[in-house]
């Protein structure tokens, strides 16, 4: 499998680094961090060019590269690099330009599996698009930014199944496997279940009926996600509600459970105006969030 | 229809912008506009919103301004083609490739080491030495180059200070902004500093009939850079106190990281060499072969030496940038040509009759105050490209001189200080992480009141002296 881990800010969050790492691992994933810079003007894109080669001529590093740099280092602690004799990464190649169209690093897992950490530039959306169709990506991991507008595009736009690393914990979550018998809530409940036993957690499988005259319907649901979750060997509690789906999922959920949904099915025009569920979840729950795609 | 929606939602600027263009189109014509002056200033609207918020790829937007020309039948395919391509343009070609090939010499360590060993370990010795330097080469090869040649430099010299940037900010943003101010005021020094002064030099000529020679324009321009150098030290070292005023140890440490470049060989002094004559080219023969052609000479000089590669030259030079100073040059032809440009400056005249600025000094004072706004936030060359012919025909109807506004607006087009997208070094400088958006305002307020005041000062002494009626 393969996941892209995205990284922010001045320096990036250690806690972030580490969950999407221990998820990786927990896959044998190949994982690569990237680093999303703005765009530069484009009256200026060849000085700036200019200037980053002379940088490196100089030896001096990159903003952006010193946060991947920062994020290499927390995965070396975490035991996710592979090292040589003398505790060094190994590394396949140094950190180069023009590799799919990004600055990159490439060094190896403690298994083998390919890490790498990438330096891309212009609109963050678009640029992780480019990751999951170049690299046929299966998750792509975030922090839970504090600016709506930008969650509102990572969550609505990426092509991909995404998880939002809100609130990261080392603790043993409990999943929350969300599932209204929708295409997207059934690969979420294969994925949370292949998740969840990879990392050896419980799990709770919620479905919720909006009235009470649908309650057999969320109960049907609860069973056949059951079964599937039993046939694939997980553990799990089932939880049947009524009421608004959003509400209870924020109710049910906690600082170490990690909600599984699948991505709405709303038109993005609707999504866009009126937010998602998935989206809405995210605001409230304080806890990770994986949507299914 | 999600990747629409998104892309809708990344592009709305250009559906913004395409929309007002149409708008403006279907009210009844004013009488003493023609339908190709409203067609010209339509195209004029688009291309500056686009240029102010890029939506999309900044050429793209010169590639739809010469279609926009043809389609909207204001001149011929061969007129246009012949507006896009002049002298100017060729200078502006030229210098992007010769910057290029200076650039590959690799002479920047040689010249650090050589800046430090003039000025010593002092901070205020430091910096008199990096402004000097950064404003005589940027009037030569042009800010953006200098700034970028430059950024290792300080940014190496803050490494070895020993200082944690981030404990040290004051140095750090001291180093950086004495590079990008110098290389703003030093771009106005020569018609090679900035692809602006190029262009205001081709509408002197095309529409006016005024021919200034790259001597002429140092004559005229280049004392300003003199006087701001000493004004632009003082500012940034009191807006900037720093942490450390010694820096011996990193000028040691610097010296001894480029200690292995060795003596200077032949074929840097050819480079060196190649570019004095091509400089002296410029000077001495601009008036009878214009600026293009020894910018060529000089380009095909370090060619046939070997001292660049094509390939280099190919890569390294921005053919977006120079297809937009094209671009707005034609635009600003058809803005003139098609009486668009007098339209606006009648309306001008009519809403400023009242106030006392409609003509002489205080006219120029405002359109000054008014370039340094609007370059601010624009993309410096376009937006010039676009408005100078119209500011200029406001010079001729109000019997200002066309040569002095001309020259207002070019320079005062370089006193962007306080914006980050205000100039490329500005935007080169903030790319290392150490400075911050507020910085800007903190001494560039300064520094453009500075500016601004010494500028119109200069007008009033030096080119009532100097420039002809």
């Amino acid at each position: 499998m393969r996941f892209l881990l995205c990284v922010g800010g001045v320096e990036p969050s250690v806690e972030t680094v580490r969950f999407g790492a221990r998820i990786a691992r927990a896959f044998e994933a190949d994982l690569s961090v990237l680093y999303v810079q703005p765009r530069v003007p484009h009256a200026v894109r060849e000085e700036m060019r200019l200037a980053r080669e002379k940088l490196e001529e100089w030896e001096i590093e990159l903003p952006g590269v010193k946060v991947l740099k920062a994020a290499q280092k927390i995965l070396l602690q975490e035991g996710s690099v592979r090292t040589g004799p003398s505790g060094e990464a190994v590394v396949r190649h140094a950190m180069k330009p023009g590799v799919r169209g990004a600055y990159e690093l490439h060094i190896y897992g403690i298994h083998g599996e390919n890490l790498r950490f990438r330096l891309r530039e212009g609109d963050i959306v678009s640029e992780i698009n480019k990751e999951v169709e170049s690299d046929q990506l299966d998750l792509v991991i975030f922090g839970a930014s504090q600016q709506r507008h930008i969650l509102q595009k990572l969550v609505h736009f990426i092509d991909c199944s995404i998880l939002v690393a809100k609130n990261p914990k080392d603790v043993k979550y409990t999943f929350l496997i969300c599932t209204d018998n929708s295409p997207t809530s059934r690969r979420a409940e294969l994925f949370g279940a292949k998740l969840a036993r990879f990392v050896n957690s419980p799990v709770q499988l919620l479905s919720v009926a909006k009235f009470k005259t649908r309650e057999h319907m969320a109960m049907e649901c609860a069973e056949r996600a059951s079964n599937s979750l039993t046939k694939a060997g997980v553990a799990h509690s089932t939880i049947v509600r009524i009421g608004n789906v959003v509400d209870e999922i924020a109710a049910l959920a906690r600082e170490d459970t990690l909600v599984v949904m699948g991505t709405s099915r709303m038109p993005a025009w609707k999504k866009l105006i009126f937010g998602s569920k998935p989206l809405q979840v995210v605001e409230r729950v304080p806890c990770p969030v994986l949507i299914v795609m | 229809m999600r990747g629409f929606l998104y892309w809708a939602i990344q592009h709305k600027w250009l559906l913004v912008a395409f929309v007002a263009g149409g708008l403006l189109l279907i009210p009844p014509l004013p009488a003493d506009l023609s339908p190709k002056g409203r067609e010209a200033l339509v195209i004029a609207l688009v291309a500056m919103i686009l240029f102010v918020t890029e939506p999309i790829p900044l050429p793209t937007i010169a590639l739809l301004i010469a279609v926009s020309q043809v389609l909207f039948s204001i001149a011929t395919p061969t007129r246009v083609a012949h507006t896009f391509m002049n002298d100017s343009v060729f200078f502006i070609l030229g210098s992007l490739m010769l910057a290029v090939a200076i650039v590959k010499q690799r002479l920047d360590r040689r010249l650090a080491v050589a800046i430090f060993r003039f000025t010593g370990p002092k901070i205020e010795r430091i910096i008199f030495g990096i402004i000097s330097v950064c404003g005589l080469m940027a009037s030569l090869i042009g800010e953006h180059t200098v700034a970028a040649i430059m950024l290792p430099v300080v940014m190496s010299l803050i490494r070895h200070a020993g200082e944690d940037p981030k404990k040290a900010p004051r140095l750090s943003a001291l180093l950086l902004f004495s590079v990008a101010y110098a290389c703003a005021i030093g771009g106005l020094g020569t018609p090679s500093g900035g692809a602006r002064n190029a262009i205001m030099i081709e509408y002197w000529s095309r529409l006016y009939h005024i021919k200034v020679s790259y001597f002429d324009w140092i004559k005229y321009a280049y004392p300003l850079v003199i006087l701001q150098t000493p004004v632009l030290w003082s500012v940034l070292l009191r807006r900037f106190k720093p942490e450390k005023t010694d820096l011996s140890t990193a000028i040691r440490k610097l010296k001894a990281q480029v200690l292995w470049e060795g003596k200077m060989r032949s074929r840097d002094w050819l480079a060196v060499a190649i570019f004095i004559f091509t400089l002296l080219m410029w000077v001495f023969l601009s008036g009878k072969i214009g600026l293009g052609t020894p910018a060529f000479i000089g380009v095909s000089l370090y060619l046939i030496a070997g001292l660049v590669e094509w390939e280099d030259l190919n890569a390294g030079v921005n053919w977006g940038v120079f297809l937009i100073y094209a671009s707005t040059i034609s635009l600003g032809v058809a803005i003139e040509e098609t009486g668009a440009a007098g339209w606006v400056a009648q309306k001008f005249m009519q809403a400023t009759s009242a106030m006392d600025i409609h003509a002489g000094f205080p006219l120029l004072a405002s359109v000054a105050v008014l370039t340094v706004a609007v370059s601010s936030f624009i993309s410096r060359a376009p937006a010039l490209g676009i408005l100078t012919p119209i500011v200029l025909s406001v010079a001729r109807d109000t019997g200002t001189s066309v040569l002095a506004m001309g020259f207002a607006t070019a320079l005062a087009s370089a006193f962007t200080y306080m914006t980050v997208i205000g100039s490329p070094p500005n935007t080169i400088i903030f790319s290392s992480g150490y400075v911050q958006t507020k910085d800007y305002l903190r001494a560039g307020v300064w520094m453009t009141v500075a500016s601004l005041l010494l500028l119109l000062l200069y007008a009033e002494t030096y080119w009532r002296l100097v420039l002809p009626a």
